[in-house]
């Protein structure tokens, strides 16, 4: 078990008399006091279990697999219309599930809905060749079918998180006759063309980045590189400031294993497959095909224009991997005449994943939810 | 004076890493990387191959190859649990529109059907004596 030792003085010391030997003692107790209790936590976060919340296995394709978590509330107090989550092919669909009292689908299920995770699995080597489209054509549609067929309901609500909400995008663009009732996107790139604040369109500029040379020599994106290139975002923040954050909270346990828990999912990431990899960067970064209606499978066209049914768009005020502009263009994209665009207060993960989602984000999502899945 | 010296740092290298001029930098980099380190990995890879045909052992390429057989052997079984699941939906329907059709009592308003007997005379005319 952790021991929570109470609050002790903050990082900012202000000794009275602004004497150096004071503000020296002030640091080298603030630095003991983290080489014993901060360091455990950060240890020991690697050991707390993500997904607690209990759901059956039902659909398996490939490494995917689609789980339906067992409802907390009885049929006839429960939504008609289920939903199903869709996470990114990065990092772990585990940020929907953080732990009892942090998690989204805990909020979902209580709040009646028959809640549905398609979790893309952990890819191999054997993957490498798999398109961002196939997983979006291939096996998004399947997995909608056995929602339909355990729920026994005739359409679903969807909810795409970044490279996910990207994703039941291109796919209800893609088949207008998707039995869909609601969409709901978070934080989710869509218009590529809309560079402003986007360090990636810099990074993989192809003036300067040949993707084909890259995966062709490493075959998929290390997860490695993934986590360590996200943090070059914001370097001093998730290198620095996100330890001070963690010794700031170190008086309160809950908030300390909620730290835990979101650093755990950070440091829990896949590698992703060379196709889809070079789908993101080429058919995405640089020729912007899905704004564009360009995307294309088995002769059919992927037109955001067929989406006609209501869409949630929910952007993170402070995100900084999706730009603020790219995200906000799909009220414009998409043939809906019911589209919201609701900005979020917290960053790309924070909005989902901290400690302020289940006041901010979630219930704006169910409200919105409850109002359309009668 | 932490927080102002961790916000001084993350303007500034916040701002650097958007540049052109670090992207291009990172361009560079990798080149380089590939252009030594990638291809060392790539002769590895083709000697222990080699080393594997010898050896009469699959290699990563071809059990890569057998997974992506399974795996559209698996898209074919779900297209087939599909169309079983049409076809189980089809079936019940029918039933029930046959039950239904069975259930319902005869429509009084409709010219009443020959009796058998009646029938019976249609069909078989009397014949001459």
């Amino acid at each position: 078990m952790t021991a929570f030792a109470q609050p002790t003085p903050t990082l900012n010391p202000s000794p009275k008399d602004g004497g150096m030997a004071e503000l020296a003692q002030a640091f080298w107790e603030q630095a003991l006091r983290w080489q014993t209790e901060g360091a455990k936590h950060v240890s020991e976060s690697f050991e707390i279990e993500l997904g607690q919340t209990p759901r059956d296995l039902i659909w398996t394709l490939n490494k995917a697999a689609l789980y339906r978590y067992r409802p907390s509330r009885p049929a006839s107090a429960r939504h008609a219309t289920p939903i199903l989550l869709v996470y990114a092919l990065i990092n772990r669909p585990t940020i929907f599930d953080l732990r009892p009292g942090q998690s989204f689908v805990e909020f979902l299920r209580d709040a009646g809905f028959d809640v549905y995770l398609l979790d893309w699995g952990i890819p191999g080597p054997e993957d490498n060749d798999i398109s961002l489209w196939e997983y979006t054509f291939e096996y998004l549609p399947r997995a909608v079918r056995k929602v339909l067929g355990a729920s026994g309901a005739g359409k679903i609500n969807m909810l795409g998180y970044c490279q996910g909400g990207l994703m039941a995008l291109a796919y209800a663009a893609m088949f207008s006759e998707a039995p869909l009732r609601n969409l709901v996107v978070l934080t989710t790139p869509v218009d590529f063309s809309k560079t402003e604040n986007d360090i990636f369109a810099v990074w993989l500029d192809k003036r300067y980045f040949d993707v084909d040379k890259l995966m062709d020599t490493l075959k998929c994106m290390p997860e490695g590189l993934i986590l360590h290139g996200s943090k070059m975002l914001k370097p001093v923040e998730n290198y620095l400031t996100t330890y001070k954050v963690l010794n700031d909270k170190m008086g309160s346990a809950d908030a300390v294993q909620a730290w835990q828990a979101l650093n755990r999912w950070t440091h829990e990431g896949q590698d992703l497959p060379g196709q889809v990899f070079r789908d993101w960067v080429k058919d995405l970064i640089w020729d912007n095909k899905l704004a564009r209606g360009e995307v294309t499978w088995k002769g059919r066209a992927a037109s955001l224009k067929n989406i006609t049914v209501p869409v949630l768009n929910v952007l993170a005020e402070k995100d900084h991997i999706v730009p603020f502009a790219n995200a906000a263009s799909l009220k414009d994209l998409v043939g809906s005449a019911d589209v919201r665009t609701e900005v979020i207060a917290g960053g790309h993960v924070g909005i989902m994943g901290g400690r302020a989602a289940k006041t901010r984000l979630w219930p704006a999502i169910v409200k919105w939810l409850e109002e359309r899945s009668l | 004076m932490q927080g102002i010296w961790l916000d001084g740092w993350s303007k500034m290298l916040g701002e650097g890493v958007q540049t052109p001029e670090y992207g291009k930098m990172m361009g560079q980099w990798m080149e380089t990387w590939m252009s030594t380190g990638g291809s060392v990995r790539q002769q590895l890879e083709q000697t222990t191959e080699q080393y594997l045909e010898q050896m009469s052992l699959p290699s990563r390429k071809e059990l890569s190859s057998v997974a992506k057989r399974i795996t559209n052997l698996e898209m074919k079984l779900d297209d087939l649990d599909a169309k079983m699941d049409q076809v189980v939906a089809y079936i019940g329907a029918m039933s029930q529109a046959m039950q239904a059709s069975l259930s319902t009592p005869a429509n009084t308003s409709a010219p009443a059907a020959p009796s058998d007997r009646s029938a019976e005379k249609k069909r078989k005319p009397r014949a001459k004596k």
